[in-house]
């Protein structure tokens, strides 16, 4: 019944996934700092050189990590939205986005132009939220409740590879973030603040070569987000 | 000018044969270029003795006992290791490695110094700048009492064993890896090593402490006299973190095993074995076990080659051995040992069969407190290494032995229990409901009941988005493969897409049942693991 299954935990020079967690080993101390520091402020930066595990922290620790019920969170359940910013950040993260919320990525899209609360707005109208505080929770019978607290789920923002903003001549030329550039750290930003804010459980994760930090000051905000993280 | 420590003629004596130096004046360049660094390493200026001319010096006929022991009263003797050193019959060895072993052995230093990090050098310090013969090896390995360190200068590809020279730095062909200002670095750091070790011998002699070893493990904070020379009690606090166990590697390897030695130290941990690999096989496995004694971990650093093989057994290789022992003392449940792999293939070359079958075994055993890395470089290991074994003590939670440790998530604490109610008429339980903000640590909770329960049992039905994702975590945390504890995923058939929700890997039983039937799942299950 037992100790038939052979295992290859091997994965390579590309990161571990979320699949290959159970390999992952050896970071337990980073993924608890890195989970307390989301537990605390929402949001999070990792910075380091190519290669040495940022994306495998994430995907093969923190996210594992959350989802086994190890990050305190309003409900049970996790959604990732992860992207790359690549050539097309708004359109990258709307596509993952709506893919969560089961809506089309172009009325995500319409909706996060107008930056700031958006996301945040586009999440609490989704059947991922419910306020234990608003009429419609407080009228609804238990197994109204028990429904909608299997649907109910955190939320991962995580921008992988941030630093595409920089290295794109879409997102920033000449020292200056492209409109696009600005409006999706602006929504990650922002959500983040709100999310602090209004005890949201909505989570901001960014990873970053660390090479780039110094370009950061380009984007509003941001250099601040990083000392807060 | 003398020796900079009192009593001695000279800082270093440079022991060679003749025919060395003739072709491209390599052991003239090596002293030059060692003075240099050595000039920017040690605050100290060093007296280096140096026949470069043969018509000077020591000459076969002189009266050695007058001129040698004058001339070989150094505190360093570096011989240059080559194919025709060790010939019992030189007058190098004759005249200079035996009398100065000899001259030593009794002497108030003594041929082993123990050096500020707290390993143990010899004041015989090899340059090796040929692949020597085995039996020169064993010859100094016996001279040496069963160890030869050496720092090598050895350029080496196809049909090619020659002294590796400063120009060679930009060639990619060395399969040796060496690069020759490195080696260079490393022999002046290893000279100041050496030095330090005997100035704070004498220092801790003066004070009347003549065996004061730095990083004895006992050392209280106490016995730490503020009379004490401040170098002395920074080392007692800097050498204080783990001991590795840095496994000897294959040759080809042998350059990034120093690299990896160096890195650890600097990190803060100590390393052993601080000996060069020894030929010959009882010696080599009686230092694996000693060595491996004295650790909390050990690493491995595996390449493309499987790596010398025992005579008595062909499957068995000196890293392979290394490795076994190691997992020895992984495996036993009273201790804490890890044993760390790392597999760091050379790009470009084909990891040999035998190596690739070795490293599949390694994959498909890996058990508690093993971790097979994949590290992109030896920073980024050490860090996680120390970050792993400088981890702070977890405390005891309140846990109890039990047959079943029943966990579910508050999605499904109705059903749960029902189910638990059920099981428990028959066996003790204990449960745990996993609540997305409770207030318990519920992944060390977890571990710790696990340990203490014959069988865990993670249920679902609603939340099989964390019962996934759950039983992974707490597979890895309890040891995976090598748990004491088998775990059970036990989740309904309703709703239908739980049908897919199963995890197999070993000492975990995966089971989708009817709600009607998990109770008897349940205790089926743990009749046939508990009581086969």
């Amino acid at each position: 019944m037992l100790d038939e299954i052979k295992i290859c935990p091997y994965t390579g020079l590309r990161p571990f996934t979320e699949e290959e967690s159970i390999y992952f080993k050896g970071r337990d101390e980073h993924i608890d700092q890195a989970t307390r520091q989301l537990e605390k402020n929402k949001f999070i930066m990792l910075t380091g050189a190519s290669g040495d595990g940022k994306s495998s922290l994430v995907y093969a620790g923190i996210i594992p990590n959350a989802k086994a019920g190890f990050l305190k969170a309003s409900f049970s359940n996790w959604s990732v939205v992860d992207f790359r910013p690549e050539r097309n950040p708004l359109q990258n993260l709307s596509r993952t986005l709506a893919n969560q919320l089961g809506v089309k990525a172009e009325t995500v899209q319409t909706e996060l132009n107008y930056g700031f609360s958006a996301l945040i707005d586009i999440y609490k109208a989704s059947p991922l939220y419910y306020d234990v505080r608003s009429p419609e929770w407080l009228n609804a019978t238990d197994k109204e409740k028990n429904e909608k607290r299997r649907k109910a789920s955190n939320l991962i923002i995580l921008a992988d590879q941030f630093e595409e903003f920089f290295t794109n001549p879409e997102n920033f030329q000449k020292g200056v973030p492209s409109q696009e550039a600005m409006s999706v750290t602006n929504l990650l930003l922002e959500t983040a603040r709100i999310a602090l804010e209004e005890n949201l459980p909505i989570y901001v994760i960014i990873t970053m070569r660390s090479d780039y930090i110094g370009q950061c000051a380009a984007f509003r905000g941001l250099p601040e987000y990083i000392g807060f993280s | 000018m003398p020796s900079i420590v009192p009593g001695f003629e000279y800082d270093i004596f440079i022991s060679y044969r003749q025919n060395d130096n003739k072709y491209d004046q390599w052991v003239s360049d090596f002293v030059h270029n060692l003075s240099l660094e050595l000039v920017a390493t040690l605050k100290d200026r060093l007296t280096i003795y140096f026949d470069e001319n043969p018509e000077d010096g020591i000459k076969e006929t002189y009266n050695v006992d007058k001129s040698v022991s004058a001339k070989l009263n150094a505190l360093i003797f570096i011989p240059i290791i080559s194919n025709t050193y060790c010939d019992t019959t030189s007058f190098a060895w004759r005249q200079e490695f035996l009398p100065f072993k000899n001259m030593n052995k009794g002497s108030d230093i003594g041929i082993e110094v123990t050096l500020p990090n707290g390993n143990i050098a010899s004041r015989i310090l090899p340059m090796r700048i040929h692949e020597i013969d085995l039996e020169d090896v064993k010859l100094l390995e016996n001279e040496l009492s069963g160890t030869l360190r050496s720092i090598d200068f050895i350029y080496k590809s196809a049909g090619v064993n020659r002294s590796l020279r400063q120009k060679d730095d930009n060639l990619a062909d060395n399969q040796n890896g060496t690069i020759y200002r490195n080696q260079i670095n490393k022999a002046a750091n290893a000279v100041k090593e050496i030095i330090l070790g005997i100035k704070k011998a004498r220092a801790a002699a003066a004070l009347g402490a003549p065996s004061f070893s730095a990083n004895l493990a006992d050392l209280s904070t106490a016995r730490i006299s503020a009379s004490l020379p401040e170098n002395i009690k920074y080392a007692i606090v800097k050498n204080n973190g783990p001991t590795v166990f840095l496994a000897w590697t294959s040759f080809e390897l042998k350059a990034k095993r120093e690299e990896m030695s160096i890195i650890l130290q600097k990190a803060g941990f100590n390393v052993v074995p601080g000996i060069d690999c020894p030929s010959d096989e009882g010696t080599f496995q009686q230092k694996t076990q000693e060595a491996l004694s004295k650790a909390q971990c050990s690493l491995h650093i595996l390449g493309n080659e499987f790596g010398r093989r025992f005579e008595a057994s062909e499957e068995i290789s000196f890293p392979r051995f290394q490795f076994e022992e190691a997992k020895k003392r992984s495996g036993d449940s009273s201790e804490e040992f890890q044993t760390i792999v790392w597999f760091a293939p050379e790009g470009g070359t084909e990891v040999k069969s035998s190596q690739s079958t070795f490293i599949n075994y390694i994959r498909n055993n890996i058990t508690r407190n093993m971790i097979f890395s994949n590290s992109s470089g030896p920073m980024q290991l050490v860090d996680d290494m120390r970050a792993m074994m400088l981890k702070k003590e977890t405390t005891e939670l309140d846990t109890k032995d039990t047959d079943i440790f029943f966990i579910f998530n508050q999605q499904d604490e109705v059903d749960a229990q029902i189910i638990t109610d059920l099981i428990g008429g028959s066996y003790p339980i204990e449960t745990m409901n996993i609540m997305p903000d409770g207030e318990d640590e519920y992944r060390e909770l977890s571990r710790q009941q696990i340990r203490r329960s014959k069988l865990a049992v993670v249920y679902f039905r609603y939340a099989a988005d964390w019962a996934l994702p759950f039983i992974k975590q707490m597979w890895k945390q309890v040891g995976g493969a090598s748990s004491p504890t088998p775990i059970m995923l036990v989740g309904e058939d309703d709703p239908k897409t739980n049908a897919a929700r199963t995890f197999k890997a070993p000492k975990v039983v995966s089971s989708i049942v009817s709600k009607q039937e998990v109770p008897e799942e349940v205790k089926r299950v743990y009749i046939k693991v508990i009581e086969p």
